[in-house]
């Protein structure tokens, strides 16, 4: 019988799967640790959402170590040992991790500035290719990405009149 | 040695322009870009360096303002050229150190240059005499905006320009300003402006940009904020610090000046009486006379020097532009005797 992921101790009777960077990982938990973490407290008061995230807390601090950019291989400690990125993609990869860090060195978690020329469409356009966007990320339910693009259509909008 | 045709050149920063030229050196803006299907050069293995550096030159000769740039790769350099570019400006500490397969792309008069795998893919730069921001700024916009239509910039809507270091992201733009400060050093005044610099989202690095001592009063001002402000409120912002340290300045030479008129004369005039009669002289010791020659100039003080003529003699008299000048390497007590026969020879 398998041995629970954390205590190494108690069989573990409860799994969990969670997806991070299109990665699946498999947790093997004992029904102790499991609560301790918040799982049963959690699933079960509530129906599921974002009152479950005290739990994906916890679990994404037992995974963290195992976070790696998919486009250059970087983990999360690496970056913290030097401060410095692999590859554009690390950017998407931390996203969640990094906020904290750009608001204390910027103030700010937005580009406003200039865009690369080949980005330069014409407004509608832009308006089109964000809403596009915008649209996908409901549907992935990244509501902060969803936030940032509805202020720049809004934007885009009151430019255009 | 590549580089002697440099010296024929004069350095575009080293002259003397507008208003304010005993306390403003000169203005410069940096744009940090990467490409969005590569690794960092950090990450990047010397193979795909090499791979990236040469689609990058590719793309730069197509640059109808770079048409006449010089282009060097940095392993093909001996650490003396290196260090003649750092003392240039042209390329910083971190790239003459770097063992990275990059490259040096310097455009006419020396205004513009692009440092390729430094610790982004590009670094380009834009660097003028006076307190030139906002012309600067354009001039290093225009290329960037070639550039971007040539190469896949790493961009996001969210971050704006992406960089290796999360203290550039965004416009990934520093604009710095190199500032002679001796009445606000001498008075033991310059830790309060610092750590008020700190308070805007500014800050003051060394004379040769960053991680890199103060030598001679000079400090390098520059923009610590990167994301969420545009380009232009960031070159705004810097000038109107700019100017409120230009203006402090001015007042704590005046009130220095009025306390210990014959102390600060006496060493304004010891100074130039060093420079012009020593017989060795290590760029320490130059840059301290200097201070006092350039603060003296500021005061009024009868001088038969310009600030150009100084400006000339800094950047002529450092250990790699000596050695590049003759051409053969130099121990220090070398360096020193040269040094001082190259000062005497311009006074």
């Amino acid at each position: 019988m398998k041995l629970c992921d954390i205590c190494k101790k108690n069989p573990a009777t409860v799994q969990f799967t969670q997806i991070i960077n299109n990665e699946v990982k498999k947790l093997n938990l004992c029904e102790e640790c499991a609560e301790k973490m918040g799982l049963f407290s959690d699933f079960f008061t509530t129906a599921g959402g974002t009152l479950l995230s005290p739990f994906l807390k916890g679990l994404s601090e037992f995974f963290e170590e195992e976070i790696r950019c998919k486009g250059c291989g970087l983990s999360l400690s690496e970056f913290q040992e030097t401060g410095k990125f692999g590859c554009s993609q690390c950017y998407e990869t931390f996203k969640t991790q990094i906020k904290g860090l750009l608001k204390r060195l910027h103030g700010s978690l937005t580009h406003k500035g200039k865009t690369p020329k080949i980005l330069e469409e014409s407004v509608e356009d832009r308006i089109r290719r964000l809403e596009e966007e915008l649209k996908e990320a409901v549907k992935k339910e990244e509501y902060e990405r969803a936030a940032v693009l509805r202020d720049k259509i809004r934007e885009l909008k009151k430019r255009k009149k | 040695m590549k580089l002697t045709s440099f010296l024929k050149k004069e350095a575009n920063w080293i002259k003397e322009k507008g208003e304010d030229s005993d306390i403003i050196v000169s203005s410069r803006i940096r744009l940090a870009r990467n490409l969005k299907n590569y690794p960092f050069p950090a990450r990047s293995k010397k193979e795909l360096q090499k791979k990236i550096r040469d689609e990058i030159i590719s793309k730069i000769k197509k640059i109808s303002y770079l048409k006449n740039s010089e282009i060097f790769l940095i392993e093909e350099l001996t650490p003396t050229d290196k260090r003649f570019l750092v003392e240039r400006h042209l390329i910083s500490y971190d790239l003459a150190k770097s063992k990275n397969i990059g490259a040096i792309v310097i455009g006419d008069n020396e205004i513009l240059s692009i440092m390729v795998n430094e610790e982004d893919h590009l670094r380009i730069q834009g660097l003028n005499p006076g307190l030139n921001l906002f012309d600067t700024y354009n001039i290093v916009s225009v290329v960037d905006d070639e550039l971007s239509k040539l190469l896949s910039y790493a961009y996001s809507e969210e971050f704006g320009y992406l960089t290796s270091c999360p203290t550039n992201v965004g416009t990934g733009m520093r604009a710095s300003v190199l500032l002679h400060l001796p009445a606000i050093v001498k008075t033991n005044q310059i830790n309060m402006l610092l750590e008020s610099l700190t308070r805007l989202g500014m800050v003051a690095r060394g004379f040769y940009g960053e991680g890199t001592k103060s030598l001679g009063d000079f400090f390098q001002v520059s923009n610590q904020i990167t994301l969420g402000l545009s380009e232009r409120e960031i070159v705004d912002k810097l000038e109107r610090v700019v100017k409120e340290i230009i203006k402090k300045e001015k007042e704590v030479r005046e009130s220095y000046y009025k306390r210990e008129k014959f102390e600060i004369e006496d060493r304004v005039l010891r100074s130039y009486g060093v420079l012009k009669y020593a017989v060795k002289l290590s760029y320490q010791e130059l840059m301290e006379r200097i201070s006092y020659l350039r603060m003296g100039i500021g005061l009024g003080i009868k001088l038969p020097v310009t600030i150009e003529l100084i400006n000339k003699i800094m950047l002529l008299s450092q250990p790699a532009h000596l050695e590049e000048r003759l051409g053969k390497s130099l121990n220090f007590n070398e360096q020193e005797i040269e040094r001082a026969k190259l000062v005497k020879s311009f006074l």
